[in-house]
């Protein structure tokens, strides 16, 4: 990609993912990447699931439009707990081809119309949450000097 | 209680991920003197020397087991 730089800007969308760092090589991605693929034009997402639990991340200097992060990774319990923190405007460019639970407010029977959900994020949140990895976390000896995590969830909602 | 801890994890996992691939290397079967593993992930590379600073990998140690050749 450094050696033919092409432009999505003007062009159909395009999404780059980064590792942030891999299990697999043990290798760190330069974040920079995230940047310079911003600049080209691509909508961006850095895969932090690996490397939240062990490095500081900053989203000022690494602006991706959504970064996932896998809460066991760096707790070990709950799996299945997670969050992809993602920017608004990077959402409201996302189509999704169906609904489900959760993600509408308002549906029309008979007929084919609906509502999408008011908050963007929810638009995305299929099914009922499960609350037993909330419990657990929130449960968890780990978690419980560290209070911000679930604060930070219900934030990231309220935002 | 992980945010307190964040700042010294890098310091402590590459010094015991060093410490695990150097220690793996020079493991050699008795019979052929050749090395037991061979270690396929990257290794850490830069030295860390203080609270704070970020490693150039992870710390994670991918190897395959060598027979006697």
């Amino acid at each position: 990609m450094a050696n033919s730089p092409r432009s999505r800007i003007g062009g159909p969308p395009g999404l780059f993912a980064l590792t942030g760092l891999s299990n697999v090589t043990n290798s760190k991605n330069p974040l920079s990447l995230i940047t310079y693929a911003s600049d080209l034009g691509y909508s961006t997402l850095l895969d932090a699931a690996a490397l939240a639990p062990s490095s500081k991340i900053s989203l000022s200097d690494t602006p991706a439009d959504a970064m996932a992060i896998s809460f066991y990774k760096m707790f070990g319990f709950p799996t299945g707990v997670g969050c992809l923190v993602a920017k608004k405007s990077f959402l409201r460019q996302l189509k999704r081809p169906w609904f489900a639970g959760g993600t509408v407010d308002v549906v029309q029977v008979p007929g084919s119309g609906y509502t999408a959900a008011q908050q963007v994020h929810e638009q995305f949140e299929v099914l009922s949450p499960s609350h037993l990895p909330e419990f657990c976390l929130s449960n968890y000896p780990a978690c419980r000097t560290e209070p911000s995590i679930l604060q930070v969830l219900l934030r990231l909602q309220e935002d | 209680m992980l945010s307190e801890h964040i700042a010294y994890l890098p310091l402590r996992l590459s010094a015991l991920t060093r410490y695990l691939v150097e220690s793996l290397g020079e493991i050699r079967h008795d019979a052929s003197s050749t090395p037991v593993a061979l270690i396929l992930s990257r290794r850490p590379g830069r030295r860390l020397s203080a609270v704070g600073e970020q490693s150039d990998t992870g710390s994670t140690v991918s190897l395959v087991f060598l027979e006697v050749s």
